[in-house]
C-alpha cells in the first residue's frame, strides 16, 4: 500500500515538474507546479510529518505558487518564446546528470543508508522547543532574510516608478 | 416535425445520461464498500427483515461512508448551504423592507433553493468562444473539492468528525491558501477582462487577509496548547476563548467577511464596476457550482470554526444534545457574517489592502503575544 | 496519522464525485443554440474589442511578498506557540525579536504605501 502510494507519488510530482517546465502556456506552467508541491506534501506526510506537510501547502503552494502564477499570469506569452535553446538544453542536461550522481553518490557513502530508523515517531510538538533553543541563531537569520527580501522588492518597485 | 425531432433528441439525452449512471453505479459501489471497512457485515437478510433494520442503520451510521457522505461530511453541508443561502435572501429582504423569495413552497418560498438548482441544472451552459476550457471546466470544481476538504477536519461533536487530525487548524488553512489558486484559474481562463480585474483583486485580498486569519487562530491555539480541534473545544468548558482573546475574535470574524469576499469586502465581485468579478463569464450550474455551493461551504467552514475555537464549540447546557449547540452557534455566527451585507458600503482597495497589514496583523499580533505571557504565567486551563 | 489525510482525501473525492454530474447533466438534458452574441466575452452594451488578457494591478506586488513572507513567519509561530511552556520566557523573547525584525518590512512597505505617489 505504502509503495503504491509512494509510486503513485512520484509519478504526480515528476510528471508535473516536467509539465511545470514544458507546458506551452506558462499558467499551465505555474499550475502543474502547485501540483508538484502537493506531491512533495504528499511525501511528508507518507513519512508521518503532518506538520511538515501542512507547512509545505501552506507555505509553497499557498504563498509561492500563487505568487508565480500571478506574476506569469501578467507576463506576455511573446517575451517567453524568444529564448533560444539548443546548446543550453544539452548543457543543462549534463549539468542535471552530473549533479544528480554526485548527490546520489553523497547519499550513498553517507550514514543514511544504514541508519536503523525508530519505530516511534517524533511528536511534532517537539518542533517549536528545538527551534527556540538550539537553533534560534537560524530562526533569526531566517527572519533577516525575509525582512531584507520584502524591503529589496519595495526599493526596486520603488525604483521602476521613478 | 420540429417538435417530434426535439422530443427524439431529448429522449436520446436520457438515455446516454441512464447509460452513464450505470456504469457509474458499481465504481461508486466498491469505493462505497472499501469505505463500510473489512468489519462491516453485509447481508441481503439486514435489508429485509425489518426487525433488523434499526440495528442495520445504526451500524452503517457508524462507518466512514456515512460520515464522508451524510452526516458531518457532503449533505449535511450543501443542506447547511442551501438554508444559509435562502435565509441570506430573506434576511437581507427584510432588512431592505422586501419580500424576497415568495412563491415555491408556499410559506416564505423555503423551497426556493430547490427551484433554482432545478432551474441552473436545466439552463444552457453558454461557454464563451475565447475561454481556455480546460482551466475554464477545473476552476468551479476545484472550488466546490477544495471547500468540501475542509469540511472533513470540522467536528461536530466529539463523535460526529470524519478526520480526527492532530493538525486540524493547519489542515484549514493550509486548503484556504488554494482558494486564490482557483480564482486566479477561472480569471485567467475566462480571457476577459472584468473576470481578470476581479481575480487579482480576490487574490490580493485573499492573500492579505490570511495573515491575520491565521494569527487570530493562533491565541486559542496557544490557551489550548494544541492544534487539536477536539481538544481546543473540551479545554474551553470552563471558559469560552473569546473571553480570553476578545480582540483575536473579532480580528477572525472581520478576515473571515474578507476571505469569504462579502460586502464590505466584496471588491473581487463589485457589480457596478466589475459586473459579477471573476465570475463574470460563468453561467449555468458552472456558476451554480462556485457561487451556490463552494462559497456557502466556506461560510459553513469559517463560521464553523469560529465557533470551535472561540464559542466553546458543541459545549452548552445539556437539556438538548451538544449537535444542536454547535449548528446553533455556527448557524448565528454565520447570520453575523450575513448581516453586513444589508448595512455597509464597500471599501477602496489601496484601503482594503493597507488596513489589512496596518491595523488587523498587529492587532492580532498583540493579543497573541498577550495570550502568551498569560500562559506563561502560570494559567492553564488543562 | 496517515488515515487522517487519506479520510479528507476521501471527502474531497466525494465531493468531486458529486458535482461532476453537476457540469454533465446540463450538457446532457439543456437545450443547445449557440449564437454569436452568446459565445463571445461578456460587455456591457458594446462589442468586445482589444485583448482579453493585460498586464497591470503590479503596484501592490509588495503585499504579495509580504505574505510569503509573513506565512513563513505564521507557520513558526504555530510551532511557538504548541510549546509555549516548555520553551519559557527565553524563547519568548527570541519570538519577540523575530516579529520585531519582521516588522520592518511592514513599516517600510506601509510608509512607501502611505505615499500615494508611489502607488
Amino acid at each position: 500500500m505504502v509503495d503504491f502510494v509512494f509510486a503513485a507519488l512520484a509519478i504526480i510530482t515528476i510528471v508535473s515538474a516536467i509539465l511545470a517546465l514544458e507546458a506551452k502556456e506558462v499558467v499551465y506552467g505555474a499550475v502543474a507546479l502547485a501540483l508538484s508541491f502537493v506531491g512533495i506534501a504528499g511525501f511528508f506526510a507518507l513519512l508521518d510529518a503532518v506538520f511538515l506537510a501542512m507547512f509545505q501547502l501552506t507555505v509553497y503552494v499557498g504563498a509561492i505558487a500563487v505568487l508565480i502564477l500571478f506574476t506569469v499570469m501578467l507576463v506576455r506569452r511573446e517575451q517567453w518564446l524568444k529564448i533560444k535553446e539548443g546548446v543550453y538544453r544539452t548543457a543543462g542536461v549534463v549539468a542535471a546528470v552530473i549533479i544528480a550522481l554526485g548527490l546520489g553518490y553523497l547519499v550513498y557513502a553517507s550514514a543514511f543508508t544504514h541508519a536503523t530508523p525508530t519505530l516511534e515517531q517524533a511528536p511534532f510538538t517537539l518542533l517549536g522547543p528545538l527551534i527556540l533553543s538550539d537553533y534560534w541563531a537560524a530562526l533569526v537569520a531566517l527572519s533577516l532574510v525575509l525582512a531584507s527580501a520584502v524591503i529589496g522588492a519595495v526599493v526596486l518597485a520603488k525604483l521602476e516608478r521613478d | 416535425m420540429a417538435l417530434i425531432r426535439n422530443l427524439l433528441e431529448f429522449l436520446i439525452r436520457i438515455a446516454i445520461l441512464v447509460v452513464i449512471i450505470i456504469i457509474l453505479i458499481p465504481i461508486l459501489l466498491l469505493a462505497a464498500y472499501h469505505l463500510l471497512g473489512p468489519t462491516f457485515p453485509i447481508e441481503p437478510s439486514m435489508l429485509l427483515d425489518p426487525s433488523e433494520t434499526l440495528a442495520f442503520t445504526l451500524k452503517l451510521m457508524d462507518t466512514d461512508l456515512f460520515r464522508i457522505t451524510v452526516f458531518p461530511g457532503f449533505t449535511f453541508v450543501a443542506l447547511y448551504a442551501a438554508i444559509a443561502g435562502l435565509w441570506e435572501r430573506k434576511l437581507l429582504a427584510k432588512m431592505q423592507l422586501r419580500v424576497g423569495p415568495l412563491y415555491a413552497g408556499r410559506f416564505e418560498g423555503i423551497l426556493q433553493p430547490i427551484a433554482d438548482v432545478l432551474k441552473l441544472l436545466s439552463k444552457e451552459l453558454v461557454i464563451p468562444k475565447v475561454v481556455d476550457r480546460f482551466f475554464y471546466i477545473l476552476a468551479p470544481l476545484l472550488t466546490v473539492i477544495i471547500a468540501t476538504a475542509a469540511v472533513a477536519v470540522i467536528p461536530v461533536t466529539d463523535k460526529w468528525v470524519i478526520a480526527r487530525s492532530d493538525v486540524g487548524v493547519l489542515v484549514i488553512f493550509a486548503v484556504l491558501g488554494f482558494f486564490p489558486i482557483t480564482a486566479l484559474m477561472a480569471a485567467w481562463s475566462s480571457n476577459s477582462r472584468y473576470p481578470l480585474l476581479g481575480g487579482l483583486r480576490a487574490l490580493h485580498q485573499m492573500v492579505s487577509y490570511e495573515i491575520p486569519l491565521i494569527l487570530s487562530a493562533l491565541a486559542p491555539v496557544v490557551y489550548a496548547g494544541s492544534l487539536n480541534l477536539i481538544d481546543i473545544v473540551r479545554v474551553q468548558s470552563s471558559v469560552w476563548f473569546i473571553l480570553l482573546a476578545p480582540v483575536s475574535a473579532i480580528v477572525f470574524l472581520v478576515c473571515a467577511l474578507a476571505e469569504l469576499e462579502r460586502i464590505p469586502f466584496d471588491l473581487p465581485e463589485a457589480e457596478p464596476e466589475l459586473v459579477s468579478g471573476w465570475l463574470t463569464e460563468y453561467g449555468g450550474m458552472n456558476f451554480g457550482l462556485i457561487l451556490g455551493i463552494a462559497v456557502y461551504i466556506k461560510l459553513y467552514v469559517l463560521s464553523a470554526l469560529f465557533t470551535l475555537l472561540f464559542l466553546g464549540g458543541w459545549l452548552g447546557p445539556a437539556f438538548l444534545p451538544p449537535e444542536f449547540w454547535f449548528i446553533l452557534k455556527s448557524f448565528i455566527v454565520t447570520t453575523l457574517l450575513l448581516i453586513p451585507r444589508g448595512v455597509f458600503p464597500r471599501l477602496r482597495i489601496d484601503l482594503l489592502l493597507k488596513q489589512s497589514w496596518a491595523r488587523y496583523l498587529i492587532l492580532a499580533l498583540l493579543n497573541l503575544l498577550v495570550a502568551a505571557l498569560v500562559v506563561l504565567s502560570g494559567f492553564s486551563l488543562r | 496519522m496517515g488515515s487522517d489525510l487519506l479520510l479528507i482525501l476521501f471527502t474531497a473525492a466525494f465531493a468531486a464525485a458529486a458535482s461532476v454530474p453537476m457540469i454533465i447533466i446540463p450538457l446532457i438534458i439543456s437545450p443547445k443554440k449557440p449564437t454569436k452574441p452568446k459565445e463571445m466575452q461578456y460587455e456591457c452594451g458594446q462589442i468586445p474589442s482589444g485583448a482579453g488578457k493585460m498586464s497591470l494591478m503590479m503596484q501592490y506586488y509588495a503585499y504579495l511578498l509580504m505574505f510569503v513572507a509573513f506565512d513563513v513567519m505564521s507557520m513558526f509561530l504555530f510551532a511557538w506557540g504548541l510549546s509555549i511552556q516548555t520553551v519559557g520566557l527565553n524563547g519568548f523573547f527570541v519570538v519577540v525579536l523575530f516579529i520585531g525584525l519582521l516588522l520592518v518590512p511592514l513599516g517600510f512597505t506601509l510608509y512607501h504605501a502611505g505615499r500615494r505617489e508611489i502607488w
